[in-house]
């Protein structure tokens, strides 16, 4: 997974094939530094890229998504017969610089599952979010991520030069 | 499968054929205006102009009917939702998949030709509900928003031009085109990703446009002011998805416009939403407005507007006018006058419960639900029992308005959630009415909802299909079913008949409904049935 992202102005916390960007006001859990954009940057290491959930986090999303999302979504979230939630039919909707992490967690919350929306707990839909972004190559972390939309609005899912090649999470368990 | 598609780069393309192309010239304008009175060929994908899916045919009858046999079978080797009517044209059906366009030997289902597509852009919704024919082009929409023309000789692409940007919140297309003259009608799908819904004309030798009618309205346009701010209209819905019919007489179009959007938070869009759940009639040759009527002012439970056909004439009080029905997702047919526009009856044809409560956000059940009513398959008109056969789902839910909207781009815009009642309280509804009178004659209750087509002949059949599977054919006087053949996959796409070289054929679409549906997934396929040599009864 040797990939990169572009650099700009606020610092990109991931390397994998779905990037976020940290609005530098933010200072929530996740906030490595206040202060600025450019302190975050310097301090930015291979663990802080990859920080904003929890391998547990992303494990608990995906008992969570085979017991309600995989019947439509598909085991490998390759979506069949629903939308794929993998790939780059993911990057392609989610990872344009145009959407959020709480995008991302509002509509999975208020839409799925399809026909029972809203079914879930917080911290279950919180917890398939971390799962499909890890399975979209974002890396696990120390830090959960938060079912707090205020936090979640100040990450916003980047695109990468390499993400076309998101379809497996190498290093993953399949 | 998937290897070869990823090796291949570009305009990607294969086309397989038998080599030996073949005069495919039409059909012709004069064919498409009789194509009602055609019983040889099925030219539109209802059939004829007016969608009235009435074939004068006898030789499949009441008493023989019983000795159906599937004749031939064609699979794709697709298993996405497979909703197309086939069109048949001089003994070759032409059918599609999202993917893929292909000719068969409409009695031998042999292969003439087919031509395979790779996505340019993202799929919006993955339906393609088929094509439309004329002076031996194919047109088809494509679920990433192109238009494509094909030699129907040949399956060769013509020319191909994006219509509109799936990327960019545009919407793709799923019906079946309609041509008139040198006109392609066609507008884009999915008003609940937020489009801002159009219906356009193209040029059939280039595609390109030539008119278009803004089903929502831009500011300052009649209808705009039914929409309290501007900014509602940005993403206001309004897709048309469902089959156009056309008044050749007249020289006139009729469109089924899809709901508003967001579909249930309506707080930001008060006003009739003008012409969200409208039949909207045009002049076909310059797209202006002559007439509409909504059929769901307002609308707050995803009510598309799904039929605006059968186009036909009938008795009423005594007098002989001449009719449309009406029918969408909030299970009321209405049948009007096409000359005085007068709403002569309406007749629920399925269950409609609380139909005028707002929405919550605690929840408000209500009949039908999301995935009730009409969808894209509707009424057939059949002059001989001067019947109406409309299919639908009776399937209710529980509506929620949201506490917060949010339009995300690309997303999902429904502002608010839907829980359907289980799937065991689901059922299909094929329900007949006296077009003169509006009175329910009988009514057939499926276990499983009803999405196929319905066709229907002189010998007073019925043809249609439930979404379990069952091919079936009804007594169109009394609704009794006198054959019934599991196809093995889900029924939920087209029905036609016509007859070559002397014999009744009827062909049915048997596949995947799409995963709202709740049906394993099934290989889309074509199956040809007829009576045994020697069955038929003069």
């Amino acid at each position: 997974m040797k990939k990169s992202c572009r650099f700009g102005a606020v610092a990109v916390l991931s390397v994998a094939a779905v990037c976020f960007d940290v609005d530098p006001t933010w200072s929530g859990a996740f906030a490595i530094d206040p202060s600025g954009s450019r302190r975050l940057e310097q301090q930015e290491t291979e663990q802080t890229r990859h920080s904003i959930f929890t391998g547990a986090q992303a494990l608990r999303g995906e008992a969570v998504y085979d017991a309600h999302c995989a019947s439509c979504h598909g085991s490998k979230l390759e979506g069949t017969p629903a939308s794929a939630l993998t790939g780059e039919r993911f990057v392609t909707k989610w990872g344009d610089g145009k959407h959020t992490v709480d995008d991302l967690y509002y509509i999975t919350r208020t839409q799925m599952p399809y026909g029972d929306a809203g079914k879930l707990t917080k911290q279950q839909y919180i917890d398939v979010v971390a799962f499909m972004l890890n399975k979209n190559g974002y890396r696990p972390g120390d830090q959960e991520l938060p079912a707090d939309p205020a936090v979640l609005r100040k990450l916003t899912i980047k695109p990468n030069d390499s993400s076309k090649d998101t379809t497996t999470n190498k290093g993953e368990r399949e | 499968m998937m290897k070869w598609r990823t090796t291949l780069a570009m305009s990607f393309l294969l086309t397989l054929g038998s080599g030996n192309a073949y005069s495919q010239a039409g059909p012709t304008q004069e064919e498409l205006n009789a194509a009602h009175k055609n019983t040889t060929d099925w030219l539109l994908s209802n059939h004829d102009y007016g969608g009235q899916r009435f074939v004068d045919l006898k030789q499949i009858n009441r008493q023989n009917v019983a000795s159906l046999r599937p004749v031939c079978m064609y699979q794709s080797g697709d298993t996405k939702a497979f909703h197309n009517n086939p069109i048949v044209y001089r003994g070759v059906m032409y059918i599609t998949t999202p993917s893929s366009t292909v000719a068969l030997d409409a009695t031998t289902c042999k292969v003439r030709w087919r031509t395979d597509r790779r996505l340019k852009s993202i799929e919006v919704h993955a339906p393609n509900r088929g094509v439309a024919l004329k002076d031996g082009k194919l047109i088809r929409g494509t679920t990433d928003g192109y238009l494509l023309a094909l030699d129907t000789a040949t399956g060769k692409i013509l020319w191909e031009k994006q219509i509109v940007d799936a990327k960019n919140n545009e919407g793709g297309f799923n019906s079946a085109p309609m041509i008139y003259e040198d006109l392609i009608i066609m507008g884009p799908g999915v008003a609940e990703q937020g489009i801002k819904g159009w219906v356009g004309a193209f040029k059939l030798s280039n595609g390109e446009p030539v008119w278009r009618f803004n089903t929502i309205p831009d500011d300052g346009e009649p209808g705009s002011e039914t929409w309290g701010k501007p900014e509602a209209k940005l993403h206001g819905g309004g897709a048309v998805w469902a089959p156009l019919s056309v008044d050749p007489e007249q020289g006139l179009v009729y469109i089924p416009v899809a709901n508003p959007a967001p579909d249930f938070y309506d707080d930001i869009r008060p006003g009739a939403n003008l012409y969200t759940s409208s039949m909207v009639v045009l002049d076909v040759r310059t797209g202006k407005l002559k007439w509409y009527y909504q059929a769901v002012p307002h609308d707050i439970h995803d009510w598309d507007l799904t039929q605006v056909s059968p186009l036909f004439t009938s008795t009423v009080k005594g007098k002989t006018r001449k009719l449309v029905a009406a029918v969408g997702k909030d299970g009321l047919l209405q049948v009007l006058d096409r000359e005085t526009r007068e709403r002569l009856y309406e007749v629920p044809v399925t269950t409609r419960e609380n139909v005028n409560l707002p929405l919550t956000h605690q929840g408000v059940r209500a009949c039908p639900g999301v995935l009730g009513g009409v969808l894209w398959n509707g009424p057939a008109y059949n002059p001989v029992t001067n019947m109406l056969y409309t299919p639908a789902v009776d399937w209710c839910g529980v509506f929620k308005e949201a506490e917060e909207n949010r339009f995300i781009l690309g997303q999902i815009y429904m502002g608010g959630s839907y829980v359907a009642d289980p799937m065991e309280k689901a059922r299909g509804w094929l329900t007949a009415v006296d077009a003169s009178t509006g009175a329910v004659k009988w009514r057939y209750e499926s276990q499983k909802p009803l999405l196929a087509a319905v066709t229907t002949t002189s010998a007073e059949l019925a043809f249609t299909g439930e979404t379990s599977g069952d091919f079936l054919a009804l007594d169109a006087r009394n609704g009794k079913v006198l054959y019934r053949f599991n196809t093995g996959g889900v029924m939920n796409g087209g029905v036609v008949s016509y007859s070559i070289n002397g014999k009744q054929y009827v062909a049915v679409t048997s596949g995947s409904a799409s995963g709202f549906w709740q049906a394993a997934p099934g290989a889309s396929t074509i199956i040809v049935f007829a009576l045994p040599n020697g069955a038929a009864t003069p």
